[in-house]
């Protein structure tokens, strides 16, 4: 018994000796998710933030949308202005023969307002608003009476214009409001005002006497009128909006279908105008143009004074879009033909023109190419000597109707490429059938330890993608690829 | 009221069962009569008793050797030994304070005041298998991890009563008066991890409830980030040592056939602790606390777009993520009135032959609690005396996952006084590497009795 004791014990003397202990047999083996991430189409374009070009539209088609805004190009108020006048001179009595007391002098002068405008002749008006300013020195040793008057300007009650002052000796100082008179000019676009003036007692004439005026009018204008249009009116347009699309990390051309051009007018002028949108035209890069309209176009501007009326023009069904345009042109004139008839506007009344050009995603699109950096965060793993191999496992769902050629680069600081995910550039299949497509995983597995240190130490993801479609689709925003990326490793304990 | 299990103990056998003339066979078999008149029992030295039950680390399944130097731990092997549900890790302890007990004619008195601890730890199978094998070991099916934490303390004031009908029935009970000192008790504490084996996202649940208290007040705090646990030992106060309050029982019978063959049975610790001194309950589960919350557990299927962009862009946003993701787990902490604790239960039949009057064969048969789980053993028993002053036994247990349990026992039966020693797994010390439950038991009591030729002691103590 002694000796199978002592036999066992020397068999087992060295067995909590753990100094060639090295860990366990076997690596364990673990494996956690790291992203599930999903893009739609509608989320990029969110993510892109407050982006006025990019619009969803009724149809879940993603359009880009670059709106030429000529609001009020043609508006009344600028045909609603008197010319401002200054005016000064003196009227002068001369004592001549009858020398002495002369009774009930009086002097005369008048003052005209007019509204130089070619276009119309105004019938009757209402003045929103006009100031009248006049001076008044005499050389009389006594006062007087100053009297204003005008036959073609009339309150509200239709009383011709009249107004009545007491002059004092010397300097007087005459102001009046015309807002709210109406104006009736006799056969063209002037009112004459009279201005008389008459002693208040004998004046002893033995002397010149003066009466000197200074008179100044100033915001004169009308709020409405009843007017005749009397030449044609043509008011010329052009806007160049930038494209915005070429960022330098994106590039390539691509078919658009179906471009859409709405031409949207408002009219409160009371008659009808015309619209004529010579040119709709992409351009920039060192690219052919890109015009829109095979031709001009002509579209009637009807009366429609509280809403804007769309109208839908023939566009080119395809073009060539270069991503790199760095223009869109819209160019045209806006004209109101005369009429014999009288029109009543006010002076808010105008035509105004929007002109938006839509390029929905109907696109086939070939070699589109998308690079990114993406800046890695320090991110603490675990020693990687204890890790036997690295697996980073890649699922797609593609339910994008476009193929992708991806490749992920891992970089360091100074973005030299030290490794990449792919062999060759991943090929992705877009979805054809409306139906998603999954794809078979990916692996990038890295046995070596140097690898998978490069791996983990990167300190920038350079991601490039080329896009491709095989003929038209149409791209819903709602529309996505889905990535899963999950990631599983050996390690000895 | 639910009784949960408090006191767990080694559950090889006390080898002084099986010592005739050892006055403490009276502890664990109440209805044999006592082998003395008196006896008396000193602090610390009459009986002190330590013991591990370890059926779960086993040096020859976790370790591989080369030239007898262990090279590396054995993974797949030692989940391979686990059970699934329980794999425990048990200690206790013991000890006399002060005891007593003599005869009145066919009755047998006794009283005894001892210290008790025990520990027990279990957890399940999948535990061990996600640590060593990590969680891809576990796509198939959900990782199911049980683990089972209990811990006592606790004082035994006990009085305890043999009782000889006749030559060949005897009975006794002994009353327990139990006086906690610290209890740590898990109702539940388990854990589900599912691993999706094409994505790898991650599912778990949780459960968490679980009592402690101690006489000394203490504070805990669950936050993550703070202190988790505060001993309070200024606001200590004599009367908490006798707030945690208990009874427990142990009743026993013995009949003996002839001079060669005896039965008896017996239950051991039927009976509670009410603890409510600094009584804590913890309790956690997964909170509906947002996207990650599915099926009631937190599910982790990868960052998304967003998440994704700021981890990679925006260094603050780590921390920011980490701290969303724990407010998933929720864990709390709540002072109760109190909770109660059950005494782990044993259940005893023993059969003895009796060759003579100096050669005895034993088999006994004990189905104890540990914990929620029941722990069956077979105990083989031979002990002699081959004079009165020396008593020798061996035992051999067999239980679930432990099949080397070779004990022995050696007492010396002097004028006034029995000195004992035992060991219920001796083959550690022969051999280090098949250690699983290392144990020992020794004591010291002085007790007189009459001369063996007394033809009523001679009747009890065979």
């Amino acid at each position: 018994m002694t000796i199978i004791a002592v036999f066992v014990a020397s068999c087992e003397k060295n067995a909590f000796d753990f100094s060639r202990f090295n860990g366990t047999d076997s690596p364990s083996e673990w494996g956690v998710p790291l992203a599930d991430a999903t893009y739609s189409i509608e989320s990029i374009v969110s993510r892109l933030g407050n982006n006025s070009v990019l619009v969803v539209g009724d149809d879940n088609i993603l359009t880009m949308v670059y709106n030429a805004e000529f609001d009020e190009i043609v508006k009344a108020s600028s045909f609603f202005d008197f010319d401002d006048i200054h005016e000064e001179g003196d009227e002068v009595i001369i004592p001549g023969r009858n020398k002495g007391y002369r009774d009930n002098t009086e002097l005369s002068y008048t003052v005209t307002l007019e509204m130089s405008n070619p276009y119309f002749r105004l019938i009757s008006g209402v003045m929103e608003s006009g100031d009248l300013h006049m001076v008044i020195t005499h050389g009389f040793d006594i006062g007087g009476t100053l009297t204003i008057s005008s036959s073609e300007i009339f309150m509200a009650d239709e009383t011709p214009f009249a107004y009545t002052v007491d002059l004092a000796q010397n300097q007087n100082d005459i102001h009046l409001n015309l807002a709210g008179y109406i104006v009736r000019p006799h056969d063209d676009n002037e009112v004459d005002i009279t201005v008389d003036f008459s002693t208040s007692a004998q004046v002893n004439l033995t002397e010149e006497k003066v009466l000197h005026y200074n008179y100044t009018g100033s915001s004169l204008a009308l709020r409405e009128a009843d007017l005749v249009q009397i030449s044609r009116i043509a008011v010329p347009y052009e806007k160049d909006m930038n494209v915005h699309i070429q960022n330098g990390s994106f590039g390539g051309d691509v078919i658009v279908y179906d471009p859409i051009i709405n031409i949207s007018v408002k009219n409160s002028f009371d008659k009808e105008g015309h619209c004529h949108l010579s040119s709709t035209t992409f351009s920039g890069g060192g690219n052919p143009d890109a015009p829109l309209l095979p031709d001009p176009v002509d579209i009637q501007i009807p009366n429609s004074p509280y809403a804007f009326q769309a109208s839908e023009m023939s566009t080119i069904s395809s073009i060539h879009f270069y991503t790199d345009y760095t223009t869109l042109h819209v160019d045209g004139e806006v004209t109101v033909e005369p009429t014999a008839e009288t029109i009543h506007i006010d002076r808010n009344s105008s035509i105004s023109v929007r002109i938006a050009t839509k390029i929905p995603l109907k696109i086939d699109m070939n070699d589109i190419s998308f690079r990114d950096t993406i800046q890695m965060n320090t991110i603490e793993l675990p020693s990687v000597d204890r890790i036997k191999d690295l697996t980073l496992q890649i699922l797609f769902e593609n339910d994008l109707p476009i193929d992708m050629e991806a490749q992920i680069y891992f970089c360091d600081a100074n973005y030299a490429i030290v490794d990449s995910a792919f062999v060759n550039p991943h090929i992705l299949q877009g979805a054809y059938a409306n139906a998603p497509v999954f794809c078979e995983p990916i692996y990038i597995h890295k046995k070596d330890f140097d690898e998978i240190s490069r791996l983990l130490n990167c300190d920038n993801l350079l991601l490039s993608v080329k896009l491709y479609t095989h003929g038209k689709v149409d791209v819903d925003v709602r529309r996505y690829l889905r990535t899963k990326v999950s990631a599983k490793w050996s390690l000895y304990l | 009221m639910s009784l949960l299990v408090s006191n767990i103990q080694a559950q090889t056998s006390e080898m002084v069962h099986f010592m005739r003339y050892n006055p403490w066979q009276i502890y664990t078999s109440p209805g044999t009569f006592a082998p003395c008149d008196v006896y008396i029992a000193l602090p610390v030295i009459s009986n002190l008793q330590a013991g591990v039950y370890n059926p779960t680390f086993r040096y020859g399944k976790l370790f591989e050797k080369q030239d007898g130097y262990p090279t590396h731990l054995t993974s797949q092997r030692f989940v391979n030994s686990l059970s699934k549900r329980n794999n425990w890790l048990v200690a206790d302890f013991s000890t006399e304070i002060v005891g007593f007990g003599f005869r009145l004619n066919n009755l047998f008195l006794s009283f005894d005041y001892r210290l008790k601890a025990n520990a027990a730890f279990s957890a399940s199978k999948d535990l061990f298998g996600m640590v060593l094998l990590g969680n891809m070991a576990y796509t198939d099916k959900p990782a199911d991890i049980n683990m089972q934490l209990q811990v006592s303390a606790y004082r035994e004031l006990s009085a305890g009563a043999q009782y000889r009908l006749n030559e060949h029935l005897s009975f006794g009970a002994r009353q327990k008066f139990l006086i906690g000192l610290a209890n740590i008790n898990t109702r539940k504490l388990s854990a589900e991890i599912a691993t999706d084996p094409t994505s790898y996202g991650i599912l778990l649940k949780y459960q968490v409830d679980m009592n402690s208290s101690c006489v000394v007040p203490y504070r805990i705090n669950p936050n993550i980030g703070e202190q988790h646990f505060e001993l309070l030992s200024d606001e200590f106060a004599l009367g908490n040592i006798y707030k945690n309050f208990g009874l427990g029982w142990d009743f026993g019978v013995q009949y003996r056939f002839n001079d060669h063959y005896t039965l008896s049975a017996s239950v051991l610790d039927l009976g509670f602790i009410s603890w409510k001194s600094s009584a804590y309950k913890l309790s956690g589960e997964v909170k509906d606390n947002g996207a990650c919350y599915q099926d009631g557990g937190f599910l982790f299927a990868g960052f998304n777009e967003d998440e994704l962009e700021n981890f990679i862009s925006n260094d603050s946003y780590q921390e920011e993520v980490v701290d969303s993701l724990l407010n998933y787990f929720s864990l709390e902490a709540n002072m109760i009135k109190r909770y109660t604790t059950g005494l782990n239960t044993r259940l005893m039949v023993q059969f003895d032959y009796n060759l003579n009057d100096k050669h005895r064969f034993s088999a006994l048969v004990q189905a104890a609690r540990v914990g929620r789980t029941l722990v069956p053993s077979l105990t083989l028993a031979y002990s002699a005396s081959f004079t009165e002053w020396v008593d020798l036994c061996v035992a051999y247990t067999l239980m679930k996952n432990s099949y080397d349990n070779l004990g022995i026992g050696l007492g010396f039966n002097l004028k006034v006084v029995t000195i004992f020693a035992s060991c219920e797994n001796i083959i550690p010390a022969i051999n280090r590497t098949r250690l699983s439950n290392p144990n020992f038991q020794f004591g010291i009591v002085f007790n007189w009795k009459k001369k063996v030729s007394d033809s009523a002691t001679q009747a009890s103590i065979y």
